[in-house]
């Protein structure tokens, strides 16, 4: 996950917005990642993608 | 193999549970020195006080249900090792034991890699297969049930899963469907019916297929059987478990994927409260032979469908909370302890599992509120969790010793307390997982 979220931004996609989930995501894998965000579940994740558009 | 004594007939479940874990406790270990044995003794003790829910002198560590891959990784072992390269993992798990003293055994589960590639296992996949080498096992949900097979499962789970589960999750079984239906072979010409497949080409095959797959899977359990009887011998015992499921989520993981037991409960709801209904009898006949055959006290549950986020409070009244409570029941009467591994959270559920008798459970957990199960369950059932996955791998080693150290104190006054984690993890660091190991021995 960290290696992706690296991999996206080095290949210059600055302006995408990078949301991980999974049972096992927390705060601490999202800074571990560098992602943008995280979803408890899926409804959050869909409030927090209606939250960026 | 449990014998029962021969007043079993009146014995409560209380004196049959008692019996169980004597027998476990009391199982003969050929000791490496008298000083693992005095080790075991003292350790199996402190765990024994705990499934008695009596006092002891402090909690455990158990750090099986997290770090059990990380004890043979942290010596550069990988997925593929722990699949198919059973005696690399001997001297590593040695070594991990001799060097941090863990109030139990702890191993990677015995993966059987070769027998998976000889009988073409479409369940999971795995390092060294489908996977890369360094990662272990991954299921694979598939719809090995169809929607309108409910009522021959139903009508007999046994023979579904012998001629219609195993031919679809194994194609090398396939030939299992020639098989008669057993309970009408009862006279002469029967048998005729009974053993015809077996003087067939494709039958004998599987046969042999099956024949050549026990001659491997011996090997390997005899070298996994050497290193856990080595780790035993050592001063180190285990929790003695047998893994299982819920009646809902035999069905849903296995038989008919998430998405598919999901819309039955909408689209089947019969069908499906039948199907786990039939499924009651079956499960316990076979978590009670299992028992009765290794000895051990408790069975494992692994949770997975009836979690907060998977379905409502209402849909888990209904669809998977009453066979599976009439399952743990019967386990209770025969003496039989429920461990359940809570994975995700159960926030809604604490009530529902507070309507099991005292010492009927071990609750192990992972997301759930560990301050609201304080308050619900710790007076009737012994508590395990909850140490995040994700701070044993992306946090500081100060983080886990201070979320360690918080559950200590909150479980400090409560009868039985296991410091746990909450999910499997693949990379930690020696200095964390001391940190998890030494919070319960202050």
């Amino acid at each position: 996950m960290k290696h992706t979220v690296q991999a996206l931004k080095d290949a210059g996609l600055t302006d995408v917005k990078i949301m991980i989930g999974g049972g096992q995501i927390d705060e601490n894998i999202r800074q571990y990642t560098g992602a943008d965000a995280y979803g408890k579940d899926a409804m959050a994740a869909v409030a927090i993608a209606k939250s960026w558009s | 193999m449990f014998i029962r004594p021969d007043n079993w007939d009146q014995m409560s479940p209380l004196e049959r549970r008692k019996a169980r874990l004597d027998a476990w406790q009391n199982a003969p270990v050929p000791f490496v020195s008298p000083e693992a044995e005095a080790n075991y003794k003292v350790r199996i003790e402190r765990l024994r006080k705990i499934y008695d829910m009596e006092p002891h002198d402090r909690p455990i560590a158990d750090p099986f249900m997290g770090a059990n891959e990380y004890v043979v990784r942290r010596k550069g072992l990988n997925g593929k090792d722990m699949v198919y390269n059973h005696e690399k993992l001997r001297d590593p798990l040695l070594e991990f034991h001799n060097e941090f003293q863990p109030d139990t055994s702890v191993m990677p589960l015995p993966y059987p890699g070769k027998v998976m590639d000889m009988l073409d296992y479409k369940s999971y996949i795995w390092g060294g297969q489908k996977l890369p080498d360094n990662l272990t096992i991954q299921a694979v949900e598939g719809e090995h049930m169809l929607g309108d097979e409910y009522k021959d499962f139903a009508a007999d789970p046994t023979n579904f899963w012998l001629k219609k589960y195993l031919p679809r999750v194994m194609p090398a079984l396939a030939p299992l469907a020639m098989l008669t239906e057993l309970p009408r072979v009862s006279e002469n010409v029967d048998l005729i019916d009974l053993v015809v497949p077996f003087g067939t080409p494709p039958f004998q095959a599987m046969l042999k297929a099956l024949m050549e797959a026990g001659d491997e899977l011996m090997k390997m359990l005899g070298i996994v059987g050497q290193t856990g009887g080595m780790i035993a011998a050592s001063g180190f015992p285990g929790m003695g478990l047998n893994i299982v499921k819920t009646p809902f989520d035999y069905l849903g993981d296995t038989l008919r994927g998430t998405k598919g037991i999901l819309m039955d409960m909408y689209r089947r709801p019969n069908d499906l409260l039948a199907a786990c209904e039939a499924y009651v009898p079956v499960l316990i006949n076979a978590i009670v032979s299992a028992s009765d055959r290794n000895s051990a006290p408790a069975a494992l549950y692994v949770l997975h469908k009836g979690a907060d986020a998977f379905m409502s409070q209402e849909q888990f009244e209904k669809f998977y909370w009453p066979t599976w409570k009439q399952v743990m029941l019967a386990l209770y009467e025969e003496g039989i302890t429920s461990y359940l591994f809570i994975e995700g959270s159960y926030n809604n559920r604490l009530e529902n599992l507070a309507e099991m008798p005292e010492k009927s459970l071990v609750c192990h957990f992972d997301k759930t509120d560990m301050r609201r199960v304080k308050e619900v369950l710790s007076d009737k059932f012994i508590i395990a969790g909850n140490v995040p996955a994700s701070l044993m791998s992306a946090g500081t080693t100060d983080e886990v010793r201070a979320y360690c150290a918080d559950l200590v104190e909150l479980y400090a006054d409560a009868p039985a307390y296991i410091m746990a984690h909450g999910c499997y993890f693949e990379n930690t660091t020696d200095e964390k997982l001391r940190a998890f190991m030494d919070s319960v021995k202050k």
